[in-house]
């Protein structure tokens, strides 16, 4: 891994909010890391350590200072934000708000086709939608269903293959297992791996989930009141430097060991 | 048991679909201890909730609860009959058994300060109470739910306060009326990991210290295992696997459980891979002839798919008596268990 090329690299993000009164908090504070080809990267922290602010800051949807560049043809650049948007994709915690209600699946999608890749032919749009449903392991008939007519998992999959029809490098998940039930968690984490091995995405898994990081990620990033206090391979867990890693990592809900006592 | 604890029978709640009336509860029996937490796990539309809802009489129409009774300590109750309102109702819900939800931004009053809503429960169930009485009374329920210095939370309001803040304060909002049991519907999953883990410990220590039944709607097993003693797991409206909670995740025997547990991220060691369930739960009204779980079970036979599984109870090598029984749904691994 440690070979792969950045797809991604963060320098000194910052991110405030103006609080009650003018004075400004500091969600975010100078955040630099790089996200490599193929990479799973999990960012942990608990409420309010600046979690979603890095996700949004990452795709311009809240005003944050620092560099974010972006690898075009082997070489990080720093894009416009509507380049930028292309090359990474966020996708949300809760599809059924993140969907329109009232446009049905093949329509968000081709909205897209349409607008951000400015595909003219109809059929090259519907043809490419079908693509993206196929590779999140959705089928055509799903096309003309509306979000509330789909289950959670479901819609969770076509909110990724929206983000996929612009062809981004990387995908900013925040969350987006907190609705929904661990069988179709599972589900969601195996179309990730999946996406990675296939089209090389890169994956920023924005997470609570402490186990989820520890299982599935290459590399965490803990976040605790805006900065990165620990950052590396997801078996850092087992022996955490940082205090605050310590702490969240024995909050976890911990699963029953057939040697511990009653 | 009816003598210390809440028993549920032939609970049945039906919502209408297509012109009918389909089950999303069909038929279940539950029993919750005083000072033990029973979990209730499984996949969203599994009938948890509405089963949560209607031990308060709570299911709003168009659904309703079509049978079902509730013994709570030697009371009975019809609950589709006596409990959608009046005096029966209100016995039962509140004061017998409490509520605490996920969402406690929707269940607090944003207009009225914590003060406020805590001595609303407490003004109900002592109606001449004076002033300094409720403040006295409202300053330890604060502190019976884990705020070390509650005075300075009386004036506050729910916006002001943080979500694990506003959890606790739901919580006292509850017990103010003197509940013996307590359903909580996924009581910590609007909450980080730190927050979710002192709630559950609060109401484990609740349920030991003093004596409150609670029954913990959950769809975290690990969770579950931690503070429980007892776990159901409920499949298309039905129990379909029960017993001691920590037994049923190293061991589970159904293989919806099997699944549930395969499926789970929180499951160690952590190299074990994850397995997904493919396929979704049938909707109410979907059922199969058989086992609801038939069509995504890897181990179903011919039998299942033509005759409904009873919940029967096992006797294990912990032998009978143990409580809680291990109960079964699923009649072929029933049969491995008891040569």
């Amino acid at each position: 891994m440690s070979t792969a090329r950045a797809v991604l690299d963060v320098r000194e993000l910052s991110v405030s909010y103006r609080a009650r009164g003018g004075a400004r908090t500091a969600a975010l504070r100078g955040v630099s890391f790089e996200l490599r080809e193929r990479e799973f990267l999990a960012v942990v922290g608990a409420s309010g350590s600046g979690k979603s602010s890095l996700a949004k800051a990452l795709v311009g949807l809240v005003p944050a200072s620092g560099s974010v560049r972006v690898a075009v043809d082997g070489e990080l650049r720093e894009l416009d934000l509507a380049a930028r948007r292309r090359a990474v994709q966020l996708v949300f915690q809760d599809p059924g708000a993140s969907l329109d209600p009232r446009m049905r699946v093949g329509a968000a999608l081709d909205e897209v086709l349409a607008a951000v890749r400015g595909l003219r032919s109809r059929d090259q749009r519907r043809e490419q939608a079908l693509e993206r449903l196929a590779s999140v392991g959705l089928g055509p008939e799903v096309l003309g269903a509306a979000p509330r007519q789909l289950s959670g998992g479901q819609r969770q999959r076509v909110a990724i293959a929206r983000a996929l029809c612009v062809d981004p490098r990387v995908l900013v998940c925040d969350e987006v297992l907190s609705a929904l039930d661990s069988p179709v968690q599972a589900q969601v984490l195996e179309l990730l791996a999946r996406l990675r091995a296939e089209r090389g995405l890169a994956v920023l898994f924005v997470t609570h989930d402490l186990a989820v990081a520890r299982r599935c990620a290459d590399r965490v990033a803990v976040l605790h009141e805006g900065a990165i206090v620990e950052c590396g391979p997801a078996e850092l867990f087992d022996a955490p430097r940082h205090a605050h890693t310590r702490e969240l990592w024995a909050a976890r809900p911990r699963w029953p060991a057939h040697d511990d006592g009653r | 048991m009816s003598a210390s604890g809440l028993e549920v029978r032939g609970l049945r709640v039906q919502y209408p679909r297509d012109g009918r009336f389909v089950d999303a509860v069909a038929g279940v029996e539950l029993e919750i201890a005083r000072g033990s937490i029973h979990a209730l796990a499984g996949e969203s539309g599994c009938g948890k909730s509405s089963l949560a809802l209607a031990l308060l009489g709570l299911v709003r129409a168009p659904g309703r609860v079509s049978a079902g009774r509730v013994d709570c300590e030697g009371e009975a109750f019809e609950l589709g009959r006596d409990l959608g309102r009046g005096n029966a109702a209100a016995a039962l819900r509140g004061r017998a058994v409490g509520l605490l939800l996920q969402e406690s931004a929707l269940a607090l009053d944003p207009l009225q300060s914590v003060e406020r809503q805590i001595g609303d429960g407490l003004r109900r169930v002592s109606p001449g109470a004076a002033r300094d009485e409720l403040r006295a009374r409202t300053l330890a329920l604060l502190e019976r739910v884990g705020f070390e210095d509650p005075a300075p939370l009386l004036a506050r309001f729910p916006h002001e306060l943080s979500g694990g803040m506003r959890q606790r304060v739901q919580l006292a909002c509850a017990l103010a009326l003197g509940p013996r049991f307590l359903v909580a519907d996924e009581p910590t999953a609007s909450l980080d990991a730190r927050l979710s883990r002192r709630i559950l410990e609060l109401l484990r220590d609740l349920a030991a210290r003093e004596g409150l039944g609670v029954l913990l709607v959950t769809h975290d097993l690990a969770a579950a295992a931690q503070v429980a003693q007892h776990l159901s797991v409920m499949y298309a409206g039905a129990v379909v696997e029960s017993g001691p909670a920590r037994e049923l995740l190293l061991a589970p025997r159904h293989p919806y459980t099997e699944a549930l547990v395969r499926a789970s991220a929180a499951r160690e060691p952590f190299d074990a891979p994850l397995e997904s369930l493919a396929g979704r739960a049938p909707r109410p009204g979907e059922l199969p002839a058989g086992c609801a779980f038939a069509p995504r079970c890897a181990f179903a036979l011919a039998t299942c798919r033509t005759s409904a599984p009873p919940l029967v109870e096992l006797e294990l090598e912990l032998g009978v008596g143990v409580a809680p029984a291990r109960q079964l749904a699923c009649p072929p691994r029933a049969r491995e268990v008891r040569p």
